[in-house]
């Protein structure tokens, strides 16, 4: 059932401790590229029929790291912007602490909310104003949505380590410059239908190591939760 | 009382024809933050066998009848959304249909909309005024037209003949799409008045296929 790995095949292959809801394939090579001694994972994410998963956040947070101080430097923000009546970035993938912008590229306005626990807020954004941007400083996720435009859905995942990322569309991600540590990996889409919305595994990564992981879902993704696009203006109910 | 020579098997042939036919179809939207105005008008060639319709006082189930053949105004209707408040919006449709109505402008909605931001999975909307209830998905363009057809289905164009909630609704929506589910789920409640009996104009002449939607203060022939 699992694919050949296509992109590590001369790396020593293991399997991981396989729980029963997803098959962990990795195969581990050290990369000869002295003097560079950060770790690096390749992830691949593929749903139950062996194609890419795009736009699954994939996090790693070191085990055994110091506490993060809070007076770490500010964070360049980030953004989420509306255009043409949607969110874009659809899933944006922040570190805690991270300003966020809300431009609003649209020529009508957007009302921004969100109740989730990690930040609630509220945000009339109105053409030619301009608003500071948001400081998302709990991790955990928070769903957005539009009071104007009920069609209009996004996901900030904020997370506490600095080395996370989304997969592009062919469900594949680099995490570079990674220090050796013990990491836990976690794994989050809105359309995962496994048991466990967010999928967590551990590794052990050694210096300089190229450790390539390959995650197959074994149930099919659930319906996209975002609704379609309607013809601007046309959507009173 | 509907007899044979009024059912619309045959008659809704030509007024399909004549919607094909139309000629001119213009929106001019002019949108600005928080005030939205969609302006549009549309002009039909008809082509049609109905004998008198029902908006010149016969039984005809289309709204032109072979004395209105040639170029016809389909509608032109000005639709404006205004912010009054951030949570606060006010509705106004206005629409000319260029026949023997009274009144040669008059307003098939107008209403205040009360949308406050949800605070937890449940979002409240209130509407007050004289408006359509949410009934489907097919009537849902700017002064509800039809986004498929220009004559909508039979039931939405007895709808637009006869029922307008004038009164208060209140929508209930749980977001489930915002808690990690598939789908919202929204409970909708209405009180309202000032309607005529529902049904009267399905028992005079049948179920009609055509745009024409009654306003508010209007009356026809």
């Amino acid at each position: 059932m699992v694919p050949p790995f296509a992109y590590c095949q001369n790396a020593t292959q293991v399997v991981l401790k396989s729980p029963n809801l997803l098959r962990w394939v990795a195969c581990g090579g050290v990369v000869a590229a002295w003097p560079a001694f950060a770790a690096t994972i390749e992830f691949g994410v593929l749903d139950h029929e062996g194609r890419g998963v795009g736009d699954v956040v994939v996090v790693a947070l070191l085990q055994d790291a110091p506490a993060a101080t809070s007076s770490a430097a500010p964070r360049a923000p980030a953004v989420m912007d509306q255009v043409a009546r949607r969110f874009v970035p659809y899933i944006l993938a922040v570190q805690t602490g991270t300003p966020v912008a809300f431009p609003n590229s649209d020529t009508v306005a957007h009302q921004v909310y969100s109740f989730s626990a990690p930040k609630r807020f509220q945000l009339a954004l109105y053409r030619g104003h301009a608003y500071p941007p948001l400081v998302f400083d709990k991790p955990g996720l928070v769903v957005l949505g539009c009071n104007i435009h009920d069609d209009m859905l996004a996901y900030i995942y904020v997370t506490p380590s600095p080395h996370f990322g989304k997969t592009d569309t062919g469900g594949k991600l680099e995490l570079g410059a990674l220090p050796a540590g013990n990491f836990e990996l976690r794994l989050w889409n809105p359309r995962f239908n496994e048991p466990h919305a967010e999928l967590v595994r551990t590794v052990e990564l050694q210096p300089a190591q190229r450790l390539a992981l390959t995650v197959q879902l074994t149930r099919a993704l659930a319906p996209e939760p975002r609704p379609q696009p309607t013809k601007a203006g046309w959507d009173d109910y | 009382m509907i007899t044979e020579s009024t059912w619309p098997t045959r008659r809704i042939l030509p007024r399909l024809v004549a919607s094909a036919l139309t000629v001119v179809a213009t929106t001019g939207a002019a949108q600005e933050d928080r005030h939205e105005f969609t302006f549009q008008f549309d002009v039909r060639f008809v082509a049609t066998d109905i004998e008198r319709s029902f908006t010149d006082g016969g039984l005809g189930l289309g709204r032109f009848d072979q004395a209105h053949e040639d170029l016809q105004l389909g509608r032109a209707f000005l639709d404006y959304r205004g912010r009054l408040a951030e949570t606060l919006d006010l509705q106004v449709t206005l629409d000319a249909y260029g026949d023997a109505d009274k009144n040669p402008v008059d307003v098939s909605e107008s209403f205040l909309e009360w949308r406050p931001y949800p605070s937890s999975g449940w979002r409240w909307r209130t509407r007050l005024g004289a408006f359509y209830p949410p009934i489907s998905l097919e009537n849902r363009g700017p002064g509800w037209q039809s986004v498929y057809s220009i004559s909508p289905s039979a039931i939405n164009t007895w709808i637009g003949e006869e029922i307008r909630t004038i009164g208060a609704e209140v929508n209930a929506t749980w977001l489930g799409t915002r808690l990690g589910k598939a789908v919202d789920i929204s409970l909708i409640a209405a009180v309202y008045g000032w309607n005529d009996p529902m049904g009267v104009v399905i028992f005079q002449r049948g179920w009609g296929i055509h745009d024409r939607q009654t306003a508010l203060f209007g009356q026809l022939p």
